[in-house]
Protein backbone atom coordinates (compact mmCIF):
# COMPACT_ATOMS: atom_id res chain seq x y z
CA UNK A 1 0.00 0.00 0.00
CA UNK A 2 0.97 3.30 -0.53
CA UNK A 3 0.98 5.56 2.60
CA UNK A 4 -0.36 8.88 1.63
CA UNK A 5 -2.55 9.93 4.96
CA UNK A 6 0.04 10.85 7.31
CA UNK A 7 -1.43 14.29 8.27
CA UNK A 8 -4.32 12.10 9.84
CA UNK A 9 -2.29 10.08 11.41
CA UNK A 10 1.35 8.66 10.30
CA UNK A 11 1.23 4.79 9.72
CA UNK A 12 4.87 3.88 9.23
CA UNK A 13 6.99 4.54 12.57
CA UNK A 14 9.87 3.79 13.55
CA UNK A 15 10.49 0.43 14.63
CA UNK A 16 11.61 1.33 18.15
CA UNK A 17 8.26 2.99 18.67
CA UNK A 18 5.95 -0.28 18.88
CA UNK A 19 8.92 -1.58 20.71
CA UNK A 20 9.00 0.86 23.24
CA UNK A 21 4.89 0.65 24.04
CA UNK A 22 5.31 -3.23 23.96
CA UNK A 23 8.26 -3.03 27.01
CA UNK A 24 6.20 -0.53 28.68
CA UNK A 25 3.38 -2.74 28.59
CA UNK A 26 4.98 -5.37 30.96
CA UNK A 27 7.91 -3.06 32.47
CA UNK A 28 6.18 0.54 33.76
CA UNK A 29 3.43 1.47 35.93
CA UNK A 30 2.28 5.16 36.63
CA UNK A 31 4.05 8.11 37.23
CA UNK A 32 4.25 9.69 40.45
CA UNK A 33 2.33 6.73 42.59
CA UNK A 34 4.84 5.14 43.94
CA UNK A 35 8.47 4.91 44.73
CA UNK A 36 9.01 0.91 43.69
CA UNK A 37 11.37 0.49 40.39
CA UNK A 38 8.23 0.28 38.08
CA UNK A 39 6.96 3.20 38.74
CA UNK A 40 10.21 5.21 39.45
CA UNK A 41 11.09 3.97 35.61
CA UNK A 42 8.31 4.81 34.41
CA UNK A 43 9.04 8.24 35.89
CA UNK A 44 11.85 8.39 34.11
CA UNK A 45 10.90 7.26 30.61
CA UNK A 46 8.06 10.13 31.10
CA UNK A 47 10.60 12.55 32.00
CA UNK A 48 12.86 11.72 29.33
CA UNK A 49 10.21 12.17 27.12
CA UNK A 50 9.00 15.50 28.10
CA UNK A 51 12.63 16.75 28.61
CA UNK A 52 13.57 16.26 24.64
CA UNK A 53 10.13 17.59 23.66
CA UNK A 54 11.29 20.75 25.78
CA UNK A 55 14.51 20.69 23.91
CA UNK A 56 12.93 20.25 20.53
CA UNK A 57 10.49 22.74 21.30
CA UNK A 58 12.40 25.45 23.20
CA UNK A 59 10.20 25.16 26.15
CA UNK A 60 11.19 24.28 30.23
CA UNK A 61 10.28 20.59 31.05
CA UNK A 62 8.13 21.75 33.14
CA UNK A 63 6.17 23.74 30.63
CA UNK A 64 5.37 20.05 28.74
CA UNK A 65 2.47 18.60 29.48
CA UNK A 66 0.84 15.64 28.00
CA UNK A 67 -2.66 15.14 26.64
CA UNK A 68 -4.69 12.76 24.23
CA UNK A 69 -3.78 14.80 21.16
CA UNK A 70 -3.57 18.23 19.99
CA UNK A 71 -7.62 18.46 20.54
CA UNK A 72 -7.25 18.02 24.33
CA UNK A 73 -4.82 20.52 24.51
CA UNK A 74 -6.36 23.21 22.33
CA UNK A 75 -9.38 22.98 24.27
CA UNK A 76 -7.30 23.76 27.90
CA UNK A 77 -5.80 26.44 25.93
CA UNK A 78 -9.05 28.00 24.83
CA UNK A 79 -10.76 26.92 28.11
CA UNK A 80 -7.85 29.11 29.73
CA UNK A 81 -8.17 31.96 27.64
CA UNK A 82 -11.36 33.01 26.01
CA UNK A 83 -14.39 33.92 28.72
CA UNK A 84 -18.10 32.94 27.78
CA UNK A 85 -18.89 34.96 24.72
CA UNK A 86 -15.22 36.38 24.47
CA UNK A 87 -13.84 37.78 21.54
CA UNK A 88 -11.15 35.67 18.78
CA UNK A 89 -9.06 36.14 15.94
CA UNK A 90 -8.42 32.96 14.25
CA UNK A 91 -7.00 32.26 10.94
CA UNK A 92 -8.93 30.78 7.68
CA UNK A 93 -7.52 27.97 7.83
CA UNK A 94 -8.65 26.25 11.67
CA UNK A 95 -9.68 23.05 12.45
CA UNK A 96 -12.83 22.11 14.23
CA UNK A 97 -10.38 21.50 16.86
CA UNK A 98 -10.25 25.53 17.31
CA UNK A 99 -13.56 26.28 16.22
CA UNK A 100 -15.84 23.66 18.09
CA UNK A 101 -14.41 24.44 21.36
CA UNK A 102 -14.93 28.93 20.30
CA UNK A 103 -18.49 27.69 18.82
CA UNK A 104 -19.48 26.12 22.20
CA UNK A 105 -18.04 29.30 24.39
CA UNK A 106 -20.85 31.10 22.51
CA UNK A 107 -17.41 32.98 21.33
CA UNK A 108 -17.28 36.25 18.86
CA UNK A 109 -14.94 34.48 16.17
CA UNK A 110 -13.58 36.88 13.45
CA UNK A 111 -11.79 34.63 10.67
CA UNK A 112 -8.36 36.69 9.06
CA UNK A 113 -7.10 35.46 5.99
CA UNK A 114 -8.93 33.32 4.13
CA UNK A 115 -7.16 33.08 0.38
CA UNK A 116 -4.69 30.07 0.33
CA UNK A 117 -0.96 30.68 -0.08
CA UNK A 118 -1.20 34.70 0.58
CA UNK A 119 0.83 35.63 3.60
CA UNK A 120 0.26 39.09 3.03
CA UNK A 121 -2.88 38.85 3.21
CA UNK A 122 -3.17 36.58 6.48
CA UNK A 123 -0.98 39.00 8.09
CA UNK A 124 -2.65 41.99 7.00
CA UNK A 125 -6.38 40.74 8.47
CA UNK A 126 -4.83 39.48 11.43
CA UNK A 127 -3.31 42.88 12.01
CA UNK A 128 -7.05 45.00 11.80
CA UNK A 129 -8.77 42.31 14.28
CA UNK A 130 -5.77 42.38 16.60
CA UNK A 131 -6.15 46.24 17.01
CA UNK A 132 -9.61 45.89 17.80
CA UNK A 133 -8.80 44.07 20.64
CA UNK A 134 -9.06 40.26 21.43
CA UNK A 135 -9.08 37.82 23.87
CA UNK A 136 -6.85 35.74 22.50
CA UNK A 137 -6.19 34.64 19.07
CA UNK A 138 -5.40 30.96 17.44
CA UNK A 139 -3.69 30.02 14.43
CA UNK A 140 -2.10 26.78 12.74
CA UNK A 141 1.05 26.89 11.44
CA UNK A 142 0.13 24.83 8.69
CA UNK A 143 -3.73 24.24 7.03
CA UNK A 144 -4.11 20.31 7.57
CA UNK A 145 -6.18 20.66 4.48
CA UNK A 146 -3.98 22.37 1.78
CA UNK A 147 -0.66 22.29 3.39
CA UNK A 148 -0.49 26.38 3.74
CA UNK A 149 2.85 27.50 5.62
CA UNK A 150 0.91 30.36 7.39
CA UNK A 151 3.11 33.44 8.57
CA UNK A 152 2.90 32.23 12.40
CA UNK A 153 6.37 33.92 13.48
CA UNK A 154 5.14 38.00 12.70
CA UNK A 155 1.56 36.96 13.90
CA UNK A 156 3.13 36.49 16.78
CA UNK A 157 4.82 39.46 16.83
CA UNK A 158 1.52 40.68 16.07
CA UNK A 159 0.18 39.12 19.27
CA UNK A 160 2.70 40.81 21.04
CA UNK A 161 2.15 43.85 20.13
CA UNK A 162 -1.11 44.35 20.88
CA UNK A 163 -0.87 42.56 24.22
CA UNK A 164 -2.96 39.48 22.62
CA UNK A 165 -2.84 35.46 24.12
CA UNK A 166 -1.71 33.64 21.48
CA UNK A 167 -2.96 29.74 20.78
CA UNK A 168 -1.02 27.77 18.26
CA UNK A 169 -2.28 24.82 16.68
CA UNK A 170 1.38 22.88 15.35
CA UNK A 171 -0.26 19.39 14.59
CA UNK A 172 0.78 19.79 10.92
CA UNK A 173 3.70 21.68 11.61
CA UNK A 174 5.37 19.75 14.62
CA UNK A 175 7.99 17.44 13.63
CA UNK A 176 8.82 19.08 10.30
CA UNK A 177 9.02 23.36 10.72
CA UNK A 178 10.28 25.04 13.39
CA UNK A 179 8.06 25.24 16.33
CA UNK A 180 9.64 27.39 18.85
CA UNK A 181 7.07 28.23 22.65
CA UNK A 182 10.59 30.86 23.31
CA UNK A 183 10.67 32.71 19.51
CA UNK A 184 7.06 32.91 19.17
CA UNK A 185 5.70 34.13 22.66
CA UNK A 186 3.01 32.02 22.38
CA UNK A 187 1.10 31.46 25.24
CA UNK A 188 0.16 27.71 24.47
CA UNK A 189 1.59 25.55 21.73
CA UNK A 190 -1.05 22.46 21.04
CA UNK A 191 0.48 19.41 19.06
CA UNK A 192 -1.04 15.68 18.41
CA UNK A 193 2.21 12.80 18.67
CA UNK A 194 0.59 10.68 16.06
CA UNK A 195 1.11 13.26 12.97
CA UNK A 196 4.70 14.12 12.09
CA UNK A 197 6.19 13.46 15.83
CA UNK A 198 5.35 9.63 15.15
CA UNK A 199 4.11 8.36 18.11
CA UNK A 200 1.32 6.38 18.85
CA UNK A 201 -2.41 7.67 18.84
CA UNK A 202 -3.61 9.00 22.01
CA UNK A 203 -0.60 10.73 22.88
CA UNK A 204 0.26 15.05 22.65
CA UNK A 205 1.71 17.69 23.91
CA UNK A 206 0.61 21.03 24.92
CA UNK A 207 3.40 23.48 25.35
CA UNK A 208 2.41 26.06 28.07
CA UNK A 209 3.79 29.46 28.76
CA UNK A 210 1.40 30.25 31.80
CA UNK A 211 -1.32 29.81 34.40
CA UNK A 212 -3.99 27.58 32.95
CA UNK A 213 -6.93 26.30 33.47
CA UNK A 214 -7.07 22.44 33.82
CA UNK A 215 -9.44 20.63 31.71
CA UNK A 216 -9.58 17.53 34.22
CA UNK A 217 -9.67 17.20 38.03
CA UNK A 218 -8.33 14.51 40.17
CA UNK A 219 -5.39 12.59 41.72
CA UNK A 220 -1.38 13.79 40.38
CA UNK A 221 0.57 12.33 42.48
CA UNK A 222 0.90 15.14 44.53
CA UNK A 223 -0.05 18.18 47.23
CA UNK A 224 -2.37 14.96 48.00
CA UNK A 225 -3.88 15.89 50.96
CA UNK A 226 -5.25 19.38 49.32
CA UNK A 227 -8.77 19.56 47.47
CA UNK A 228 -7.11 22.10 45.35
CA UNK A 229 -5.42 21.12 42.00
CA UNK A 230 -1.95 21.35 42.32
CA UNK A 231 -0.68 25.42 41.06
CA UNK A 232 2.02 24.48 39.41
CA UNK A 233 2.62 22.73 36.01
CA UNK A 234 3.28 19.78 34.64
CA UNK A 235 0.63 18.56 37.71
CA UNK A 236 -1.80 21.37 37.13
CA UNK A 237 -2.78 20.06 33.98
CA UNK A 238 -2.64 16.30 34.07
CA UNK A 239 -4.88 14.66 36.38
CA UNK A 240 -5.65 10.88 36.36
CA UNK A 241 -2.59 8.22 35.35
CA UNK A 242 -0.43 8.92 32.25
CA UNK A 243 -1.08 7.83 29.30
CA UNK A 244 2.59 5.93 29.83
CA UNK A 245 2.94 3.33 27.40
CA UNK A 246 1.96 5.93 24.71
CA UNK A 247 4.70 7.97 26.02
CA UNK A 248 6.97 5.90 25.44
CA UNK A 249 6.45 5.34 22.15
CA UNK A 250 6.17 8.90 21.43
CA UNK A 251 10.03 9.38 23.33
CA UNK A 252 11.37 7.16 20.84
CA UNK A 253 9.03 9.39 18.23
CA UNK A 254 10.74 11.95 19.02
CA UNK A 255 14.22 10.64 19.17
CA UNK A 256 13.26 9.39 15.63
CA UNK A 257 12.63 13.28 14.28
CA UNK A 258 15.70 14.37 16.45
CA UNK A 259 17.99 11.99 14.68
CA UNK A 260 16.57 12.77 11.26
CA UNK A 261 16.06 16.80 12.31
CA UNK A 262 12.59 18.37 11.02
CA UNK A 263 14.23 20.59 8.70
CA UNK A 264 15.89 17.02 7.22
CA UNK A 265 12.49 15.72 7.06
CA UNK A 266 10.59 18.69 5.54
CA UNK A 267 13.23 18.65 3.00
CA UNK A 268 12.27 15.25 1.90
CA UNK A 269 8.73 16.00 1.84
CA UNK A 270 9.16 18.76 -0.31
CA UNK A 271 11.22 17.22 -2.65
CA UNK A 272 8.28 14.56 -2.79
CA UNK A 273 5.89 17.34 -2.98
CA UNK A 274 7.59 19.04 -6.06
CA UNK A 275 7.85 15.90 -8.11
CA UNK A 276 3.63 15.50 -7.50
CA UNK A 277 2.82 18.88 -8.07
CA UNK A 278 3.68 18.44 -12.04
CA UNK A 279 2.53 14.95 -12.57
CA UNK A 280 -0.66 15.58 -11.24
CA UNK A 281 -1.12 19.20 -13.12
CA UNK A 282 -0.21 17.04 -15.98
CA UNK A 283 -4.17 15.11 -15.39
CA UNK A 284 -6.41 16.39 -17.41
CA UNK A 285 -9.64 16.74 -14.96
CA UNK A 286 -7.28 17.27 -11.89
CA UNK A 287 -7.60 20.79 -10.36
CA UNK A 288 -4.59 20.91 -7.42
CA UNK A 289 -4.28 23.34 -4.81
CA UNK A 290 -0.48 24.39 -4.90
CA UNK A 291 1.27 27.85 -3.83
CA UNK A 292 4.68 28.62 -2.22
CA UNK A 293 4.38 28.11 1.08
CA UNK A 294 3.40 24.59 1.38
CA UNK A 295 4.30 21.63 3.58
CA UNK A 296 4.04 18.40 2.60
CA UNK A 297 0.53 17.87 2.13
CA UNK A 298 -1.64 19.32 -1.18
CA UNK A 299 -5.23 19.04 -2.56
CA UNK A 300 -6.96 18.15 -5.28
CA UNK A 301 -10.42 17.94 -7.08
CA UNK A 302 -11.40 15.78 -9.63
CA UNK A 303 -13.98 16.95 -12.13
CA UNK A 304 -16.83 15.25 -12.49
CA UNK A 305 -15.96 12.71 -9.63
CA UNK A 306 -17.40 13.04 -5.91
CA UNK A 307 -14.13 13.50 -3.72
CA UNK A 308 -15.15 10.06 -1.76
CA UNK A 309 -15.36 8.08 -4.70
CA UNK A 310 -11.54 9.05 -6.19
CA UNK A 311 -10.39 8.70 -2.49
CA UNK A 312 -12.16 5.38 -2.72
CA UNK A 313 -11.18 4.10 -6.31
CA UNK A 314 -7.69 5.25 -5.36
CA UNK A 315 -7.91 3.01 -2.29
CA UNK A 316 -9.08 0.16 -4.10
CA UNK A 317 -5.99 0.33 -6.37
CA UNK A 318 -3.64 0.42 -3.25
CA UNK A 319 -3.18 3.95 -1.98
CA UNK A 320 -4.26 5.38 1.03
CA UNK A 321 -5.32 9.15 1.30
CA UNK A 322 -8.05 11.20 2.98
CA UNK A 323 -11.09 12.77 1.29
CA UNK A 324 -14.14 15.28 2.30
CA UNK A 325 -13.72 18.06 5.01
CA UNK A 326 -11.11 16.76 6.79
CA UNK A 327 -12.66 18.18 9.96
CA UNK A 328 -12.11 21.67 8.41
CA UNK A 329 -15.10 22.95 7.03
CA UNK A 330 -13.44 26.69 7.31
CA UNK A 331 -10.52 25.85 5.69
CA UNK A 332 -12.73 24.84 2.99
CA UNK A 333 -15.07 27.94 2.61
CA UNK A 334 -11.65 29.93 2.62
CA UNK A 335 -10.84 27.95 -0.72
CA UNK A 336 -14.01 27.85 -2.01
CA UNK A 337 -13.96 23.76 -1.81
CA UNK A 338 -16.70 23.24 1.15
CA UNK A 339 -19.52 21.41 -1.25
CA UNK A 340 -17.24 19.18 -2.85
CA UNK A 341 -14.55 18.96 -0.40
CA UNK A 342 -11.05 17.63 -2.00
CA UNK A 343 -8.78 14.63 -2.28
CA UNK A 344 -5.77 14.81 0.11
CA UNK A 345 -2.44 13.56 -0.20
CA UNK A 346 0.36 13.77 2.76
CA UNK A 347 3.43 12.61 3.06
CA UNK A 348 5.77 11.11 6.15
CA UNK A 349 9.46 10.41 6.41
CA UNK A 350 8.74 6.87 5.13
CA UNK A 351 7.61 8.15 1.90
CA UNK A 352 9.98 7.66 -1.14
CA UNK A 353 10.21 9.38 -4.95
CA UNK A 354 9.19 5.88 -5.97
CA UNK A 355 5.52 5.59 -4.32
CA UNK A 356 4.78 9.37 -5.42
CA UNK A 357 5.48 8.45 -9.70
CA UNK A 358 3.37 5.17 -8.63
CA UNK A 359 1.05 7.58 -7.65
CA UNK A 360 0.97 10.13 -9.94
CA UNK A 361 0.54 7.17 -13.33
CA UNK A 362 -2.47 5.70 -11.07
CA UNK A 363 -4.32 9.27 -10.81
CA UNK A 364 -4.00 9.88 -14.54
CA UNK A 365 -5.53 5.67 -15.33
CA UNK A 366 -8.06 6.22 -13.22
CA UNK A 367 -8.88 9.99 -13.73
CA UNK A 368 -8.20 11.38 -16.94
CA UNK A 369 -11.39 11.59 -18.75
CA UNK A 370 -10.90 9.12 -21.52
CA UNK A 371 -10.24 6.69 -18.95
CA UNK A 372 -12.39 7.61 -16.25
CA UNK A 373 -14.73 4.56 -15.46
CA UNK A 374 -18.41 5.47 -16.37
CA UNK A 375 -20.01 4.20 -13.14
CA UNK A 376 -17.44 4.30 -10.47
CA UNK A 377 -18.07 1.61 -7.72
CA UNK A 378 -16.69 2.52 -4.80
CA UNK A 379 -19.51 0.69 -2.26
CA UNK B 1 22.38 9.15 58.14
CA UNK B 2 24.50 10.98 56.07
CA UNK B 3 22.44 11.87 53.45
CA UNK B 4 20.09 15.18 52.85
CA UNK B 5 16.87 15.08 51.14
CA UNK B 6 15.43 17.97 49.13
CA UNK B 7 12.05 17.68 49.21
CA UNK B 8 10.34 18.61 45.51
CA UNK B 9 6.26 19.21 45.00
CA UNK B 10 6.29 16.86 42.22
CA UNK B 11 8.09 13.88 40.23
CA UNK B 12 9.00 16.16 37.14
CA UNK B 13 10.64 18.33 39.60
CA UNK B 14 12.75 16.07 40.81
CA UNK B 15 13.41 14.49 37.53
CA UNK B 16 14.60 17.49 36.54
CA UNK B 17 16.84 17.65 39.50
CA UNK B 18 18.51 14.63 39.20
CA UNK B 19 19.52 15.31 35.72
CA UNK B 20 20.98 18.47 36.89
CA UNK B 21 22.35 16.93 39.52
CA UNK B 22 23.97 14.02 37.17
CA UNK B 23 25.58 16.59 34.88
CA UNK B 24 27.55 17.68 37.54
CA UNK B 25 28.22 14.59 38.73
CA UNK B 26 26.83 14.43 41.52
CA UNK B 27 24.93 11.16 42.67
CA UNK B 28 21.32 11.02 43.77
CA UNK B 29 18.69 9.23 44.64
CA UNK B 30 14.51 9.76 43.33
CA UNK B 31 12.60 8.52 46.36
CA UNK B 32 9.11 9.70 47.80
CA UNK B 33 9.21 12.26 50.39
CA UNK B 34 9.01 10.75 53.81
CA UNK B 35 5.36 11.16 54.98
CA UNK B 36 6.19 12.83 57.98
CA UNK B 37 8.32 15.81 56.11
CA UNK B 38 5.31 16.11 53.27
CA UNK B 39 3.70 19.43 53.50
CA UNK B 40 0.77 18.77 51.41
CA UNK B 41 1.17 15.13 50.96
CA UNK B 42 2.82 13.04 48.17
CA UNK B 43 5.64 14.05 46.98
CA UNK B 44 9.54 13.41 45.35
CA UNK B 45 12.95 13.90 47.09
CA UNK B 46 15.94 13.93 45.97
CA UNK B 47 18.53 12.10 48.30
CA UNK B 48 22.39 13.37 48.46
CA UNK B 49 25.04 12.73 50.32
CA UNK B 50 25.81 15.77 52.58
CA UNK B 51 28.80 16.52 51.53
CA UNK B 52 27.45 17.46 47.93
CA UNK B 53 24.82 19.22 49.58
CA UNK B 54 25.51 22.65 49.09
CA UNK B 55 26.62 22.11 45.03
CA UNK B 56 23.48 20.72 44.95
CA UNK B 57 21.46 23.88 46.20
CA UNK B 58 23.87 25.83 44.08
CA UNK B 59 22.75 23.49 41.39
CA UNK B 60 19.53 24.25 41.18
CA UNK B 61 19.29 27.74 42.18
CA UNK B 62 21.52 28.58 39.26
CA UNK B 63 18.66 26.71 36.51
CA UNK B 64 15.33 27.97 39.03
CA UNK B 65 14.58 24.91 39.78
CA UNK B 66 12.50 25.08 43.30
CA UNK B 67 12.78 22.65 45.85
CA UNK B 68 10.38 22.96 49.24
CA UNK B 69 12.81 21.88 52.03
CA UNK B 70 16.47 20.64 52.80
CA UNK B 71 16.34 17.76 55.67
CA UNK B 72 18.39 15.17 57.18
CA UNK B 73 18.25 12.62 59.63
CA UNK B 74 19.63 13.10 62.98
CA UNK B 75 21.45 10.82 65.28
CA UNK B 76 18.38 10.02 67.33
CA UNK B 77 16.66 9.25 64.31
CA UNK B 78 14.93 12.55 63.88
CA UNK B 79 14.36 14.61 60.86
CA UNK B 80 15.94 18.19 60.79
CA UNK B 81 15.40 20.96 58.37
CA UNK B 82 18.78 21.92 57.36
CA UNK B 83 19.58 25.73 55.88
CA UNK B 84 22.84 25.61 53.92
Amino acid sequence: MIYFDSAATTLQKPPQVARAVQSAVGTLTGVGRGGHRAAMRAAETVYACRALAAELFDAAPEQVIFTMNATHGLNIAIRTLVPQGGRVVISGFEHNAVTRPLHALDAHITVAGRRLFSPDETLAAFEEALAQGQDAAVCTQMSNVFGYVLPVMPIAALCRRYGVPLILDASQAAGTLPVSLQKTGARFIAMPGHKGLYGPQGTGLLLCAGDARPLLFGGTGSSSASQEMPDFLPDRLEAGTHNVCGIAGLLEGLRFVRARTPQGILRHETRLLRELLPRLRAVPGLRVFSGERQGGVLSFTVEGMDCEEAAALLGRHGAAVRAGLHCAPLAHESAGTKEEGTVRVSFSAFNTAEEVHTFARLCKKLFAPAEKPKFPTCY
Amino acid sequence: MNDVFFTFRSVTAAMRGSRLLADQSIRSLTVRTPKLLQEQGCGYSLRIRAPDAARARQAFEQAQLRYSRIYRRGGDGQWQEVTL
